[in-house]
C-alpha cells in the first residue's frame, strides 16, 4: 500500500513538472513559389502545431513574419491572426527591391522562449523588375547530392493530362487520405520538380525546458511589453505605472506597473490594431529622467545566412519579368481576394461608463485659451499651481482617503498628464468638454474627477510629447483578408493578354478521408513547364507533400 | 494531489489573467449614516461581475445597495469602497451563503416609470420568469441622540417587489405572492396549476416553492406545444 501510494506521489511530481511548460510550438509557412518579382506578392499559408501532438495548436493567436535580405535587413514585417493554428496572408514586394534571396521567417511570441534555430526560415529568390545581370545567381549549376523527392507522406496526385494547350482546363484529383488533411495547393511554372523536404525527426529534445516563460503565449491578442528606466542611472524603475491610450471618441485607458525588474506587459486586443498607441507615465518625479522603451517584436538576432541559390536558367528570370511588366502594362489584376474570418471590434476600455457634464464651448461667446474657458464655461472647476507644474483641481471630488492628485485629463480620448499642454486651447479648438464631478477608481488607480476634451482636428497628435511619453504604431493585423487564385480565361478581359505563371494557388483544401477532391483551373497563354505542389498537414498532424509537373505547349 | 496539480498547472497562466482582467470602474462611495441599512447584503461578499463588454471579473467582493440601486466594490488593495458605474454591469452573482448564490440582472421594466432599468434579482427564467426587486426605501425619519445633540437619520426599509414576466411579454408587480392574482393571468391553465401545486406540496405564498412552482409550470404547461 505504501509503495502504490508513492508512486502515485512520484507520477504526480512528474506530471506537475512537465505540466509546468507551456506546449511548445512548430510553424510551418508555405508559399504559391518559390521565385518572385518584385511587385508581386508571396502568397503563404501558415501552420503552428503543437510539436508534441502535431495537432493544430490553440496557444497562440498572434503570428509573426519577418521579410529580410541578405544583409539582415528587414523588408517587410507583419502580424497575422491565427485562427485554429493556421493562417493565410500575401506579402506585396516592394517595385524596390534588387534581386537576390530573401529570408522569411515566422514565428509567435511563445517560440521567442527558444532559441530562434526553431523559428520557420525559408529562402526565397526575388529579381528586381529592371535587373538584367542577376549578379546574385553565381553558381548556375546544380548542387551535388541534391536529394529530390516529388512526394513525401500518403498523398497523392493525378492530372488528366501531362500536355495542354493554352487556356486549357486542367483538372486534378488529389486522392483520398486515409485520416483527411488539409493543404495547400499552388501550380506555377517552374522547370524544376519541387522538393519535398524529408520529415524531419523529432526535435523536442533540444529544446531546453523553461520554467518562467520570458514570453507569454499571446492567446487572445498581442501582448505590449516594455520597461521604465531611468535615463541618467540606467536603472530599471519599478512600480511605475505606466499609461496606455489611443485617439477615440471616448477616454480610454489601460495600465500596467512595472515589476521589480522595471518592466512592464500590457495585453492589447483589436481595439488597437492599427492604431497609434500613446503611453506615458503617472505621477513621474519632479526632475527625474524617466523612459519607456517598448520591445521590439520582429526584432531577430541571427543573422540571414543565405544558402546558394543553384539549378535556375536566368532565362526563366527574364521570362518572369516579362510576364510581370506585361501584367502591369495591362493592369492585369490576377489575383482575387478572400475575407478572413470576421473578428468583431473589442470595445474601448472606458475611463468611465454613464453619463458626465458636458459643455460645447461654442454655444457660448469664443475664448481665447482653456483657462478662460475653465473660469467661464465649468464650475467648480480650476487649474491649480505648484511650481511650473499644473493640474486640474475639481472642488468636491477628493474624500479623504486619497491624496488630491488632480482630475484626469483626456484630450482626444487619450490620457494626458500635463494641463501645460492644452493651456493654448481656446473655443476655437475644443468641440467639447466633458466633467465628472466625482472622485473615481480605474481599477486600482484614483482620480480627482476627470476632464475630457474633443478637440475639432485631432490635436493631441500636435501635442508635444514629454521625454516620458512614448507614441509608437501598433500594426494591424495583416491577414483580414488574402489572395487566392485561379487563372480561368472567361472571367478576363479580351482585349488583355492572359499570361500567368501562378495558375492556381488555394491555401486551404481539406482532402477527404473517403472519396477523392478535384480543383480546376486553366492553363494560361504562357508555355512552359508547370509543378503542382500539394503541402500540408493530415488531421493526425503528419506533414504530407507531394508534386508533380505538367507542360503547356 | 489532484489539488496540488492544478495549482502547478494554474502557475503558468496567472500572468495571462492578470494581463487579460478588466478593470472596475466607479466613483468613491460615501457612507452615509441611516437608521437600517441601504444594503441588500450585509457583508462584503466575493462575486462574479459580467460586464457590459462581456467580460467577467471573478472573486471581487461586492454589496448591493437596494436603496440606490448601485452595487458597491471594496477594493482589496487599498480597502476603498466605489459605487460601480451602472452602465458597466450586465449582471452578477453574489454568494448569498454557503450554499446559494443570488443572480442579479439590470434588466428594463417596462410597468416601471421610463422603462427604467433596475437590478432584480433572477429566480427564475423561462416562458414565465420570476424577478424580486429588493429595493430599499426610504419610509421615515428617526431621531438619534448622541452626546447631547440630535441626529435625524432616514428611516430604511426593505420592500420586496415580486415581478412576473409573463409568456405574452407582459410584466406584472406584486407586493405579496398570491396566487389567485397570478391565476387571473392563466384563465385556462388555471386548474392545471392548482393541481400541480396540489400534487407537488407547493404553496405560491412562500417564495422559494412559488419558484420550484414556476418550473414546474414553466415545463408541463408552457412548454406543451399547442
Amino acid at each position: 500500500m505504501k509503495y502504490f501510494f508513492s508512486l502515485i506521489f512520484v507520477s504526480c511530481i512528474l506530471c506537475s513538472i512537465s505540466a509546468q511548460n507551456l506546449p511548445i510550438e512548430k510553424l510551418y509557412l508555405q508559399t504559391d513559389r518559390e521565385t518572385y518579382v518584385t511587385g508581386e506578392p508571396i502568397l503563404f499559408k501558415l501552420n503552428v502545431l503543437d510539436a508534441a501532438t502535431h495537432r493544430p495548436s490553440t496557444v497562440s493567436k498572434i503570428g509573426y513574419i519577418v521579410l529580410r535580405n541578405t544583409h539582415s535587413t528587414t523588408i517587410r514585417q507583419l502580424r497575422i491572426r491565427i485562427d485554429n493554428g493556421g493562417a493565410n496572408g500575401n506579402i506585396t514586394l516592394p517595385d524596390t527591391l534588387s534581386s537576390g534571396v530573401y529570408q522569411i521567417v515566422a514565428f509567435t511570441n511563445l517560440q521567442r522562449n527558444y532559441d530562434e534555430k526553431f523559428y520557420f526560415q525559408k529562402q526565397l529568390t526575388i529579381i528586381s523588375q529592371s535587373d538584367t545581370n542577376f549578379d546574385f545567381y553565381k553558381n548556375k549549376s546544380k548542387p551535388a547530392n541534391e536529394q529530390l523527392i516529388n512526394t513525401n507522406g500518403q498523398l497523392t496526385i493525378e492530372c488528366d493530362s501531362t500536355h495542354y494547350r493554352p487556356c486549357q482546363r486542367v483538372a486534378v484529383k488529389l486522392h483520398a487520405v486515409p485520416s483527411g488533411a488539409n493543404v495547400a495547393v499552388s501550380v506555377f511554372e517552374s522547370k524544376n520538380q519541387y522538393a519535398c523536404k524529408q520529415p524531419e525527426p523529432d526535435q523536442n529534445t533540444e529544446y531546453k525546458p523553461v520554467t518562467n516563460y520570458t514570453y507569454l503565449p499571446e492567446t487572445k491578442g498581442s501582448i505590449l511589453k516594455g520597461e521604465v528606466i531611468d535615463v541618467t542611472s540606467q536603472q530599471k524603475i519599478k512600480n511605475a505605472v505606466v499609461l496606455l491610450s489611443r485617439i477615440d471618441t471616448v477616454p480610454n485607458l489601460k495600465y500596467a506597473i512595472t515589476d521589480s525588474n522595471g518592466k512592464f506587459r500590457m495585453f492589447l486586443n483589436n481595439y488597437y490594431d492599427g492604431q497609434e498607441l500613446f503611453l506615458t507615465i503617472k505621477d513621474v518625479p519632479k526632475n527625474a529622467n524617466w523612459k519607456i522603451k517598448v520591445e521590439d517584436k520582429f526584432a531577430l538576432n541571427q543573422k540571414f545566412a543565405p544558402s546558394t541559390v543553384a539549378g535556375i536558367d536566368t532565362a526563366f528570370f527574364t521570362k518572369s519579368q516579362n510576364i510581370a511588366y506585361i501584367n502591369k502594362s495591362y493592369e492585369v489584376d490576377p489575383y482575387k481576394q478572400e475575407k478572413a474570418s470576421d473578428e468583431h471590434m473589442a470595445p474601448a476600455p472606458r475611463f468611465y461608463s454613464g453619463s458626465a457634464s458636458t459643455i460645447y464651448p461654442a454655444d457660448y461667446v469664443p475664448l481665447d485659451n482653456f483657462s478662460e474657458i475653465v473660469t467661464e464655461l465649468i464650475p467648480f472647476l480650476y487649474i491649480r499651481k505648484n511650481g511650473d507644474q499644473k493640474w486640474l483641481y475639481i472642488v468636491g471630488a477628493s474624500s479623504a482617503q486619497f491624496e488630491n492628485k488632480g482630475a484626469a485629463l483626456f484630450v482626444d480620448g487619450v490620457y494626458v498628464n500635463d494641463v501645460n499642454k492644452i493651456t493654448d486651447f481656446g473655443s476655437n479648438l475644443i468641440r467639447k468638454i466633458n466633467v465628472l464631478y466625482s472622485e473615481r477608481c480605474y481599477g486600482d488607480l484614483v482620480f480627482q474627477g476627470m476632464v475630457s476634451i474633443s478637440s475639432r482636428e485631432n490635436l493631441i497628435r500636435t501635442l508635444t510629447p514629454a521625454s516620458y511619453t512614448l507614441r509608437i504604431m501598433n500594426p494591424a493585423i495583416s491577414n483580414t483578408h488574402f489572395l487566392t487564385a485561379s487563372a480561368d480565361p472567361a472571367t478576363t478581359n479580351k482585349d488583355k493578354p492572359f499570361v500567368r505563371q501562378l495558375l492556381y494557388w488555394n491555401p486551404s483544401i481539406t482532402v477527404s478521408d473517403k472519396k477523392d477532391t478535384e480543383i480546376v483551373f486553366y492553363t494560361s497563354e504562357n508555355k512552359g513547364i508547370y509543378t503542382i505542389k500539394t503541402e500540408g498537414f493530415t488531421k493526425n498532424g503528419e506533414p504530407i507533400c507531394t508534386s508533380t509537373q505538367f507542360e503547356v505547349k | 494531489m489532484m489539488c496540488w496539480n492544478f495549482g502547478v498547472l494554474s502557475q503558468n497562466y496567472p500572468q495571462l489573467d492578470a494581463l487579460y482582467a478588466p478593470k472596475l470602474t466607479g466613483a468613491s462611495f460615501v457612507e452615509k449614516r441611516y437608521h437600517g441599512t441601504p444594503f441588500v447584503t450585509p457583508d462584503w461578499t466575493k462575486s462574479t461581475i459580467v460586464l457590459s463588454t462581456g467580460d467577467t471579473i471573478v472573486g471581487e467582493k461586492i454589496k448591493y445597495n437596494g436603496y440606490s440601486d448601485e452595487v458597491v466594490w471594496i477594493n482589496q488593495n487599498n480597502f476603498n469602497k466605489f459605487t460601480l458605474d451602472k452602465p458597466n454591469i450586465k449582471e452578477f452573482w453574489i454568494q448569498s451563503d454557503s450554499t446559494h448564490s443570488a443572480h442579479y440582472k439590470q434588466i428594463p421594466v417596462p410597468i416601471y416609470p421610463n422603462n427604467q432599468k433596475v437590478f432584480l434579482e433572477t429566480t427564475y427564467e423561462g416562458n414565465v420568469a420570476l424577478y424580486i426587486h429588493h429595493r430599499i426605501r426610504r419610509t421615515g425619519i428617526y431621531t438619534e441622540k448622541y452626546e447631547d445633540l440630535d441626529y435625524q437619520l432616514d428611516v430604511l426599509t426593505l420592500n420586496n417587489i415580486y415581478l412576473f414576466k409573463l409568456p405574452d411579454g407582459r410584466w406584472i408587480e406584486m407586493h405579496k405572492l398570491r396566487k389567485r392574482h397570478f391565476l387571473k393571468y392563466f384563465p385556462e391553465q388555471k386548474k392545471a396549476i392548482m393541481q400541480l401545486a396540489k400534487k407537488n406540496h407547493l404553496s405560491f405564498d412562500v417564495e422559494d416553492e412559488c419558484i420550484q412552482l414556476l418550473h414546474i409550470i414553466d415545463q408541463e404547461l408552457l412548454a406543451r406545444p399547442k
